[in-house]
């Protein structure tokens, strides 16, 4: 299986600025078709550059990531510090790896340059960064700009756009698996109920962190809005299990261990059967207020 | 599905087939058909062909256990066919009977196979619709078995529909596929104790020996 590694990289550097377009598409295509490589617990040294491509975020120096960490525990510290403590705790290669200590400087360093709260589940998107990014100051631009550019909905107060993604899911489920729709609402399940952690986390609260973070450079070459059929491809690999059971929530309170690969051929087919109304508002849900309020409306 | 927990002297194989073929040819048929009896109409949904799995027996001793992917046939997603074909070790062409020109998109996705796929892979060609030849056939069933045989791919004409020749086609693919360096090691697995059905296939040896 050929995997994506520097040299492959440097190949697809542009020419000329004209090409550089065919080159972020091509390196796209790539990332869906052959995996970054990677060692068997995640680790990679070609990843960083491939999320510095797909997320437009070149390298910037470290001194304004510094000046933030300077400005100490922000007004959310007490909060983030109970959340950080409890972050991705089945993984342990992550704990080796990452301190929490720099998770807490990254989530603080955000609330001060963003003057904003922090929203419960920053901490799970922002620990794939750290785990795989080459220093804390890289997983600080990539994490605010995958918040501020990709998902900036989701990561409000309320977290409107995670609603939305779970009204959306529901609305995917329905048209692509009726049977298995039908069934979790008649047990009173949508996918609130299920769904939200996955959702707001771009399905990185479901072990093991080496697959998701597979599934992450997916949703970076394709948009993050594919995460939501993605956690329907996650469903709909043990399906059966969820319509055999007469509780199919006990069964949806751990997603089963990622299969990234699996998980990515099925979102492709439920791509191919999704009407395009339908997409067009998956594809803004996360980014665009405007598309929300369409959402809302839906019935 | 109902999963019968296999009689502990019987070896089970895991092999991926991947469905390929233009749109309204009839693939999502063929799968749920040949898969159907696992099924009630309860579990069937908009996507049930999209990614299923079948376990057929081989001979007493043996089953293989097939992970079907069905392809999304439209023109605009010719390109992702190689995420599901880069790894298959077997794949159904379909083609629709009816349609002269869904053979010639047929040929064209086993010229892509014998080119891009794992060498080895299982080709069969497959014209469906087959209780529709009285009135509409379009396709002479001697000149597609004449291309397959000359290709090497097994041949079927199928009807999803009444389904003829539908398990007769899984089947053969099945018979046909290289299992003996994949048994051998799950017997040597078996021998050691080891659950199969928690185990991923081995990969493929390289000169080490298993003693």
């Amino acid at each position: 299986m050929p995997s994506i590694d520097c040299k492959r990289l440097q190949k697809l550097a542009p020419k000329s600025p004209e090409n550089q377009s065919k080159c972020i598409s091509r390196l796209r295509y790539m990332v869906m078709l052959d995996q970054v490589e990677s060692d068997e617990g995640g680790n990679s040294s070609t990843r960083p550059y491939v999320w510095a491509v797909l997320l437009n975020a070149p390298p910037r120096n470290a001194d304004e990531y510094i000046r933030y960490v300077r400005q100490g525990p922000s007004p959310m510290a007490q909060k983030i510090q109970n959340d950080v403590s409890r972050t991705l705790v089945v993984e342990s290669q992550f704990h080796s790896r990452v301190s929490q200590s720099s998770l807490s400087r990254l989530l603080n360093a955000y609330v001060w340059k963003r003057g904003a709260l922090y929203v419960q589940g920053m901490n799970v998107l922002a620990s794939p960064f750290l785990y795989a990014c080459k220093s804390e100051n890289q997983a600080f631009q990539f994490f605010d700009r995958l918040l501020q550019n990709e998902c900036p909905l989701y990561v409000l107060p309320n977290i409107d756009g995670v609603h939305r993604g779970a009204k959306l899911l529901d609305k995917c489920l329905e048209v692509l698996d009726h049977r298995l729709y039908t069934y979790l609402l008649s047990k009173g399940l949508t996918a609130k109920i299920y769904a939200l952690p996955s959702i707001l986390t771009l399905s990185a609260c479901t072990a093991p962190l080496s697959e998701a973070l597979t599934i992450w450079d997916f949703l970076f070459a394709y948009g993050i809005h594919l995460n939501i059929l993605c956690v329907i491809a996650q469903m709909f690999i043990f399906r059966e299990q969820l319509i055999d059971h007469p509780s199919p929530m006990t069964l949806l309170r751990t997603f089963p261990p990622l299969n990234a690969k699996n998980i990515m051929k099925i979102t492709i087919l439920l791509i191919s059967k999704l009407p395009p109304e339908l997409y067009n508002l998956l594809a803004r849900h996360a980014w665009d207020s405007e598309a929300g309020v369409l959402i809302d409306r839906l019935t | 599905m109902a999963s019968n927990t296999a009689p502990k002297n019987v070896v089970t194989i895991n092999q991926k087939l991947v469905l390929l073929g233009d749109s309204a040819v009839g693939k999502s048929s063929l799968v749920l058909r040949f898969v159907k009896d696992q099924f009630d109409d309860y579990r069937e949904s908009t996507i049930g062909a999209a990614f299923l799995t079948q376990t057929l027996p081989i001979d007493e001793n043996t089953s293989v256990k097939l992970e079907i992917w069905d392809t999304a046939g439209q023109e605009r997603y010719k390109s992702l066919a190689p995420m599901y074909y880069r790894n298959a070790n077997c794949a159904i062409v379909v083609y629709d009977i009816t349609q002269a020109a869904s053979l010639e998109k047929a040929k064209s996705w086993i010229k892509e196979l014998q080119r891009q796929a794992p060498e080895g892979i299982v080709i069969a060609l497959a014209g469906n619709k087959l209780d529709l030849a009285q009135e509409r056939r379009a396709v002479e069933k001697a000149d597609a078995e004449a291309y397959a045989a000359e290709a090497n791919l097994l041949f079927f004409e199928t009807s999803a529909k009444t389904a003829e020749n539908v398990n007769e086609l899984f089947t053969a693919i099945a018979k046909k596929l290289p299992l003996e360096d994949k048994l051998n090691q799950a017997r040597g697995a078996v021998n050691r104790g080891v659950n199969l059905s928690e185990a991923r296939p081995a990969a493929q040896p390289s000169g080490s020996c298993s003693c």
